[in-house]
């Protein structure tokens, strides 16, 4: 046994209502996947046990599932996956921080990525790029700290964020991903009134363009190669206007960039775009959400002269980029790594309604014993039901 | 019969360790300055304090006084932070570091590393400090500040492993001990200031903040540093020190109104030194370090358009008139300043190593520690026999 954590001896395991030992999501490798039975942690100092919830899937899970590995980052030893979550609070350990006004039964949201609070990141506010960091259901640091998805965990207090009684869990595992989404917007200064673009209608450009929506943007357009997806933004009303990009290959250097121009001289002959004065100038924030090479072309080409792209969309690690439209633009362009100091808003965003009905993006849940399925339904991107799959959650523990 | 092993050939009951793995060997006591009320200090044993974590001892080498130190000496006080029991004084400090805790290793902290001690501890949970902004921090324990009964005016000092600042060998343990002080002046100058290369800058009070707060501009490339006192002792030695120009305000007249005063003195400022109300020449930056309200409205009357004040200096009487209507016209940044944050003490080393500051002459005293109390006596005069201005005072550590 080789998680991240504190190795639990058999006498010293902490049992809740009798049981000593839970489920687990695990994995151990490609297509490999077990749920497996484990013991349960007790919270150390400073630290809270909690009886999880639910756990929302991403792309990042999904690359683990699939390939054993997120990028470079391989496992190594075997772990348990998942960090969208929330749950409800079963036992708290000693030498809480004098912050901290957290009780047993409370429901909690999870920040999971666990900083080192005295690198010269933390200490000016930046700990999403923490030296020391450890993100659990991430193989970057070894041990790998595990995830979210089994029935009982411990984390540190101060990473717990108490949930009004009006929220939902839904909301707690929905605050991570809109979490990034909130730093992005941050970083890009939005403005009320702003033009914005959002590439890529998964769960992340879709919490993007209902924020845009939420913060006074006049226009919010979205792209995506599936028109399901981009029909889910129009249903919310999330997205002012939508545009099917053409399927494609894969490609990438100077071909991708061919396939970037294309792409955004198609989107301005499309009346989303046409049809809005000055639209065709280009856009005062782009969003690019999918990580694909052409579409990070595509970014910089539809931004206007002296505006920003958020690059937050992982998958393409060496890129090359159009000096004429991005540099001599003076168009910036800024990475998104996870986030820092959004839980609180995040979750105040959910729970004021103000973002619409964002439950509607959890579009399949599954019982922690069938994790498998899951992730199946997520590779596919499509349910048995044939549903298209946006948001889908595992559930490890009855909630509300 | 045994055969004689020659003693080169011996086993050797030495264990050799290097200077790093062998702790230094501590001395078993603390003897510290222990403020029991108004007016009222002795000299203790206080037990010798064990690192835990992270946390590291050092053995303190200098340790400079301020006025907040004489003012809880005089006081008991100072605004909601009320002295409650026994409170070894003294936070401005440096030292050797002497023992690591269990956890302070991977620090890059090492035994015998020469170190300036950054005194507060902030709780690293709440929003403020995730946020970046520790020096808000609402938990606080700050080294002589209540409730806290922790001090640098004793042996030893315990404090976590990333708040003691190498030093390295050119900047002596007198200097180390005046990061405190200068941190708050990269604080205001720097961080919150924003000081800029060729820009213009006036600082109302030549006291040991306002001359540090003087000296990290200069350091920043500020092309006119005008120092304001209304002393002329400080106002000399603040322009043989860093200060570019001087001004003194004359006395207000004897049936002149405070506003038309602040204003008449604003605009001698501006004439006599000729500078420009507005555009290239005029003043960036005003950073108040006196409290005092007539400075704060002369603050605020020379900036240029969009110039930046910082408030740092804090008077007897915190609440008072502020010209509005400057703010408002002129878009003003104003912005209060306190202690000091992420960044500011690896600025405030970088710039003393590199020769930008040069703290030496501001060391006017110097006492054992026997004699501390004399440090705190002469701090609250401001000035020694001859009437030569007090900056700031040293008191060696217990021998």
């Amino acid at each position: 046994m080789a998680s991240g954590e504190q190795q639990i001896i058999t006498s010293d395991a902490s049992s809740v209502n009798g049981k000593t030992t839970q489920l687990a999501a695990v994995c151990h490798g490609a297509v490999d996947l077990r749920v497996e039975e484990r013991p349960i942690p007790a919270p150390g100092p400073g630290e809270a046990q909690i009886q999880v919830a639910l756990t929302g899937l991403c792309g990042s899970d999904l690359h683990y599932y699939s390939n054993g590995a997120n990028g470079i980052f391989k496992i190594l030893s075997p772990m348990v996956l998942g960090h969208e979550a929330g749950g409800v609070i079963t036992a708290l350990g000693s030498d809480l921080p004098s912050t901290c006004t957290l009780k047993v039964g409370d429901r909690v949201a999870m920040e999971v990525g666990v900083m080192c609070k005295s690198c010269q990141f933390c200490k000016k506010g930046k700990y999403n790029l923490c030296t020391g960091m450890r993100f659990r259901s991430s193989a970057k640091t070894f041990p790998h700290l595990d995830g979210t998805l089994r029935e009982f965990m411990v984390h540190p207090v101060d990473l717990l964020y108490k949930l009004p009684d009006s929220a939902t869990q839904i909301q707690a595992a929905l605050a991570e991903p809109l979490a990034v989404v909130l730093h992005a917007f941050r970083r890009a200064n939005v403005q009320a009134g702003a033009r914005v673009l959002i590439l890529g209608a998964g769960a992340v450009g879709l919490l993007a363009c209902s924020l845009a929506r939420a913060s006074g943007c006049t226009q919010v357009i979205a792209v995506d190669i599936e028109s399901a997806k981009l029909d889910f933004a129009k249903k919310m009303d999330w997205a002012t206007g939508t545009y099917t990009l053409p399927k494609g290959p894969r490609v990438s250097g100077a071909e991708a960039i061919e396939t970037a121009k294309s792409g955004w001289e198609g989107l301005k002959a499309d009346p989303a775009v046409a049809g809005v004065e000055g639209l065709a100038d280009g856009f005062d924030v782009v969003f690019e959400c999918t990580g694909v090479e052409s579409c990070m072309q595509f970014a910089v080409m539809a931004a206007l002269p002296g505006s920003k792209v958020l690059f937050v969309g992982m998958g393409t690690p060496n890129l090359l980029l159009p000096t004429g439209p991005s540099l001599l633009r003076e168009v910036d362009m800024l990475g998104v790594f996870r986030y820092a100091n959004c839980y609180p808003e995040a979750l105040a965003l959910l729970g004021s309604g103000r973002l619409g009905n964002v439950d509607q993006m959890v579009t399949q849940k599954y019982p922690l014993s069938q994790a498998e399925e899951a992730f199946q339904d997520m590779k596919r991107g499509r349910d048995k039901d044939g549903n298209a799959v946006i948001k889908p959650m595992i559930y490890s523990s009855d909630h509300q | 019969m045994s055969t004689l092993v020659p003693s080169s050939q011996e086993p050797t009951t030495q264990v050799d360790k290097t200077p790093q793995d062998q702790p230094k060997a501590l001395k078993n006591d603390n003897p510290s300055f222990v403020l029991h009320g108004v007016d009222n200090v002795k000299y203790e044993q206080r037990p010798v304090p064990e690192p835990q974590a992270d946390q590291v001892l050092v053995e303190i080498a200098a340790t400079g006084i301020c006025g907040s130190d004489v003012h809880y000496l005089k006081h008991g006080s100072i605004g909601h932070f009320v002295l409650k029991e026994p409170m070894c004084l003294g936070h401005e400090s440096s030292g050797v570091v002497v023992k690591l805790g269990p956890e302070a290793g991977r620090s890059g902290v090492s035994v015998g590393m020469r170190v300036a001690l950054e005194p507060g501890v902030s709780c690293r949970s709440c929003g403020l400090c995730k946020a970046g902004t520790y020096e808000l921090c609402p938990h606080m324990s700050f080294a002589a500040t209540p409730p806290i009964i922790y001090g640098t005016l004793a042996r030893y000092y315990l404090l976590p492993a990333d708040l003691v600042h190498p030093i390295p060998s050119q900047v002596s343990f007198e200097d180390g001990a005046m990061m405190e002080p200068l941190s708050v002046g990269v604080h205001s100058v720097s961080t919150l200031g924003k000081c800029k290369t060729d820009q213009n800058v006036i600082v109302f009070g030549a006291g040991p903040v306002g001359l540090l707060c003087m000296a990290v501009a200069k350091a920043l490339g500020a092309r006119r540093v005008i120092a304001v006192d209304i002393q002329k002792e400080r106002l000399d030695f603040a322009k043989s020190y860093v200060a570019t120009d001087v001004f003194m305000p004359e006395a207000r007249g004897k049936d002149e109104a405070a506003d038309a005063y602040c204003s008449r003195m604003s605009d001698l400022i501006l004439s006599s030194l000729n500078i420009p109300a507005l555009g290239p020449g005029g003043i960036d930056l005003t950073i108040e370090a006196t409290g005092a309200p007539s400075c704060v409205q002369m603050g605020i009357h020379v900036l240029k358009p969009s110039g930046t004040y910082v408030q740092v200096g804090m008077g007897s009487n915190m609440t008072l008139p502020v010209p509005l209507f400057d703010v408002i016209t002129k878009q003003l940044n104003v912005t209060g300043s306190f202690r000091y944050g992420a960044g500011d003490y690896p600025l405030a080393i970088s710039l003393v190593e590199r020769g930008l500051v040069d703290l030496k002459p501001l060391v006017t005293q110097r006492y054992d520690f026997k004699d501390a109390l004399e440090a705190f006596e002469m701090t609250r005069q401001g000035k020694d026999e001859s009437g030569k201005p007090v900056i700031k005072c040293i008191i060696r550590p217990p021998p």
